[in-house]
């Protein structure tokens, strides 16, 4: 299980990297549907099976779809070559510095409550991964299509029908946007 | 009465109005002009008639019953604390179906002859709307039991009195008297507000019921309830056209003659005295305040009356009477005699709706000629409106057994005694004397206007009018002689009906100035009274029967100084215009030239400078590439999460 | 078995895709790669959203989730409308070329 986490969040670091750096256009999107099928292997991983689903689906299915044929239809130029100039260093520098400080705060459990943000000794009582329960039948439930429907449809139907307005607007907005104009 | 029926009753009376007023002002100009006669006149002659059943169940309630406050609805409820609740409360009672007859019933002949006045007016729907929707606001007023509704209903009013007065509002002399109209009585609405405030604070309601049961918040004779009242009178008066608001009421005859019929005669004008009327447990607390109205009413009359001499407008001198006799009813609520001053409301409305109407008639006739100095003659050309015309005039005079002569005798009797020391006797004189002035102006307006011979050629072809505009006349002619013969005879212990009808209503608290004369003394009063009208008809027939080529100055003897001020007003317009107008242009025109650009631009034009400036140095940040902006974005993203983290903690 | 120390390396994952992201929104030049930057940092917080929901035993995470998705979706769409639109005009692709935002 470890090994696989390991690889898969190996896979997924290499891969968002060669979105960023790589020269063709064609390969990032390909190492964004890279990047976007591991993730879905996360989701699973998490018990989650339905985002995984709708990740490989809508994400790399649909959207990454989308973006391969617009490269493929618009063809643009590979001059955009990634220069190491002063904001590509200061932007390494941050990818560095965040990913390394969200790591140890989470190593080491600093945590936010009401209270504000505080370190915890890992493994002490108010440790939260440390009180954390895996009930058997989580893998059962928790990413289970009903407990997700049953949220959507329940406590979230709103947030639910606001994001398919959306979804509307987009659709009409694209539409207006293609359009050619009429002479 | 129960409480449903009145319900009912209450609700048909207001609604039928106003569904003509709402079908006229919507659908009248689409279904034309035989739509709109109809639905004007028939929403009208519904009222009147539910108006008669509210008199029939006032009537015939037992005794004690006579009165009935209803809640149709609540409307503000302010909870705990002040507990002060506002519904949709009407009255029944004896005053309100009086002023219900009165309104209806006069107001329904007068939309009758308004089908014949407006026959060639191409706003003729306009017209049925606006008088429909006054009559709505009219009914509201008198049978409002909160005072918020009233005022609501005494806003309405003006309102419809200021479309109506600017009716033709294509003629720049109509809209400047309706704005004058309005504004005046605007100035009466604020006082009248400002009195709600007062009650609204010393007895927390605003129910009049309520407000005349909490009289002990108010001391008798006190400065509070004193300053009630007067705050009141002026809003009665600046409805009523009383001294000083009074400017408004001849300027507002711009109007259609069956407007000045309807709004400026017969009801709303009279509204004042009805307010008066209404809150006369208050007034009763206030001796001074009750003086202070009676002699302000008796001044009006007089001085209206002389102005009512020397004008040559037709339908202005008609307006001064209506003043002055409105001025006759002020001076009865004031002295405490409401039932008769009610008497004379109802009368008045009558006789001076039949006036208007019958000049309406002459100057529709004559082709919308106004000066009198041009008529004459008529006498044999327009023989009803000539009978109907000297009817009311006659009863305007209060010439023997006409209906003016009534109930103007009536409020007079009480003036011989009623009020502290000699006060009586001057006010009564002061009375008399406006008996004479009636008189005088009442005939020589007839004389002028229908004997002699015509002064134009058009004035020897004038036929008669349409039967639509005739026969409200004539009714209201025959009404102007006979009306009063049934209700009361102005002698104490005689005939008294109507004062027995309203007698529920005032008798609960009676006026410290009020007494019943004795009959020896009312009896002299009433010969004096009937011999000084008598002698005011003697004296115009003597003057004006002849007509006179220049009939626009009484009496060249008299000093030169009384003619002048007669015909020009008093000149109050004129004072009006020096002592506020121009110093009001004058502050403005200082604010405009100094002010204005000096201070007020100054620091306006300083900020936006100063504004200008900033956003023109930050305006380089603004590159127009999407990176920079994103860039921006990060850093102060990071930036807000550092702080929020870290320090802010 | 999941092992709650394995939640540290999910969320430094989730920490990294995003700076990664937002570092290429930074330096790309190229539209197309500018939205699939952010298509990268929307999965992070994904990733961020369904790590935290699992381990707190909520399924509030994945509900969000879901949401974000549905947006991205709209906005890829939207974007890339723009984008062929922009195209179209017979404009270069490139974000410094585009400052019509100044005006």
């Amino acid at each position: 299980m470890n090994v696989l986490f390991a690889i898969v969040i190996a896979l997924a670091a290499v891969s968002a990297l060669g979105v960023v750096l790589s020269r063709q256009t064609i390969y990032s999107a390909l190492s964004l549907v890279l990047t976007v099928g591991m993730l879905a292997v996360l989701f699973l991983l998490l018990d989650a099976q339905f985002l995984f689903a709708v990740q490989l689906i809508i994400y790399a299915g649909a959207v990454m779809v989308l973006f391969v044929f617009i490269v493929a239809l618009l063809s643009p130029d590979d001059e955009d070559r990634p220069t190491l100039d002063l904001r590509a260093i200061i932007g390494i520098l941050g990818v560095l510095v965040v990913t390394g400080l969200v790591f140890v705060a989470a190593r080491n459990g600093i945590t936010y409550n009401t209270n504000g943000f505080h370190a915890v000794a890992v493994g002490s009582g108010s440790n939260p991964y440390h009180t954390f329960s895996f009930p058997p039948n989580a893998v059962d439930n928790a990413g289970n299509v009903q407990t997700v429907a049953g949220q959507l449809f329940t406590n979230y139907i709103l947030p639910f029908e606001i994001t398919s307005m959306l979804l509307l607007v987009a659709a009409i907005g694209a539409v207006y946007l293609t359009r050619r104009s009429s002479e | 009465m129960s409480v449903s029926t009145a319900s009912t009753l209450v609700i048909l009376v207001m609604l039928f109005p106003l569904i003509g007023a709402a079908l006229n002002g919507l659908l009248g100009p689409v279904l034309g002009r035989r739509f709109v006669n109809i639905a004007g006149t028939v929403s009208i002659l519904a009222a009147f008639v539910v108006s008669c059943f509210v008199l029939a169940q006032v009537v015939g309630a037992p005794a004690g019953h006579a009165s009935i406050t209803i809640r149709l609805w609540d409307w503000i409820s302010l909870g705990s604390g002040t507990n002060l609740s506002v519904g949709m409360d009407f009255t029944l009672d004896a005053l309100s179906a009086l002023m219900l007859m009165v309104i209806t019933g006069v107001g329904f002949l007068i939309h009758v002859y308004s089908v014949g006045y407006m026959d060639h007016d191409p706003g003729f729907a306009r017209f049925f709307s606006y008088m429909n929707f006054f009559i709505f606001s009219m009914l509201a007023l008198v049978l409002a039991a909160d005072l918020l509704i009233l005022i609501i209903g005494w806003a309405l009013v003006a309102l419809s009195s200021y479309l109506l007065i600017g009716f033709w509002y294509d003629r720049p002399s109509a809209v400047l008297a309706a704005r004058k109209a309005f504004i005046m009585q605007v100035i009466g609405d604020v006082a009248l507000v400002i009195a709600a405030f007062l009650i609204v604070l010393h007895t927390h309601t605003l129910s009049l019921p309520n407000i005349f049961a909490r009289t002990a918040a108010f001391p008798a004779g006190g400065l509070l309830v004193t300053g009630v009242c007067v705050l009141l009178a002026i809003g009665a008066f600046a409805k009523s056209a009383q001294f000083p608001l009074h400017t408004w009421l001849p300027d507002a005859m711009e109007g259609p003659t069956p407007v000045s019929a309807l709004i400026h005669a017969a009801t709303m004008v009279t509204a004042g005295v009805y307010l008066i009327a209404r809150f006369h447990v208050l007034f009763n607390l206030a001796p001074v305040a009750e003086g202070m109205v009676a002699c302000v009413g008796m001044g009006t009359a007089v001085m209206a009356g002389i102005i009512a001499l020397s004008q040559i407008d037709i339908k202005r001198v008609i307006a001064y009477s209506t003043m002055s006799q409105i001025g006759l009813m002020i001076y009865a609520v004031g002295i405490g005699a409401y039932s008769a001053g009610m008497f004379h409301l109802a009368m008045h409305a009558v006789f001076k709706a039949l006036l208007f109407m019958a000049a309406g008639n002459v100057i529709h006739s004559l082709n919308d000629e106004q000066d009198i100095r041009l008529m004459g003659g008529l006498h044999s050309r327009m023989k009803w409106t000539h009978l109907a015309f000297g009817a009311g005039s006659l009863a305007l005079a209060g010439f023997f057994l006409f209906s003016g002569w009534f109930s103007k005798e009536d409020l007079l009797g009480f003036g011989t005694v009623s009020g502290p020391g000699a006060a009586p006797w001057i006010l009564y004189a002061v009375g008399v004397g406006v008996n004479v002035l009636t008189g005088l102006y009442a005939f020589r307006l007839y004389f002028t206007v229908f004997q002699g011979e015509p002064q134009t050629a058009r004035g020897f072809g004038v036929k008669e009018v349409g039967k639509a505009m005739l026969i409200p006349v004539v009714i209201l002619g025959v009404l102007a002689v006979v009306v009063a013969w049934p209700l009361q005879f102005p002698l104490p212990n005689t005939l008294h009906v109507f004062s027995d009808f309203l007698n529920p209503v005032f008798a609960g608290a009676q006026s410290p100035l009020f007494h019943d004369p004795a009959f020896g003394l009312a009896l002299i009063g009433l010969v004096i009274g009937t011999a000084a009208s008598l002698l005011g008809i003697g004296l115009a027939m003597r003057l004006w029967y002849e007509h006179r080529p220049d009939p626009a100055l009484v009496v060249s003897r008299l000093p030169r100084a009384i003619p002048l001020l007669s015909y020009n007003k008093f000149y109050f317009d004129e004072i009006y215009d020096r002592a506020l107008v121009q110093p009001l242009k004058a502050v403005a025109r200082t604010a405009r030239k100094v002010v204005e650009p000096d201070v007020m631009d100054g620091w306006v034009e300083g900020l936006g400078d100063l504004m200008r400036g900033f956003s023109l140095d930050l305006r380089t940040v603004q590159t127009g590439l999407i990176r920079d902006y994103a860039s921006i974005f990060t850093v102060f993203a990071v930036l807000f999460v550092v702080v929020w983290v870290f320090i802010a903690r | 078995m999941l092992n709650p120390n394995l939640f540290p390396y999910l969320l430094g994952l989730a920490a990294f895709l995003f700076t990664v992201g937002a570092m290429g929104v930074l330096i790309r030049r190229n539209p197309i790669v500018v939205f699939m930057c952010i298509e990268l940092m929307l999965n992070a917080a994904n990733l961020a959203l369904v790590a935290y929901g699992r381990f707190l035993n909520s399924e509030e995470g994945q509900i969000f989730a879901f949401m974000v998705i549905v947006v991205a979706a709209a906005e890829v769409v939207v974007g890339l409308a723009l984008i062929t639109q922009i195209f179209r005009l017979g404009r270069e692709l490139d974000v410094d070329d585009l400052s019509e935002m100044k005006e």
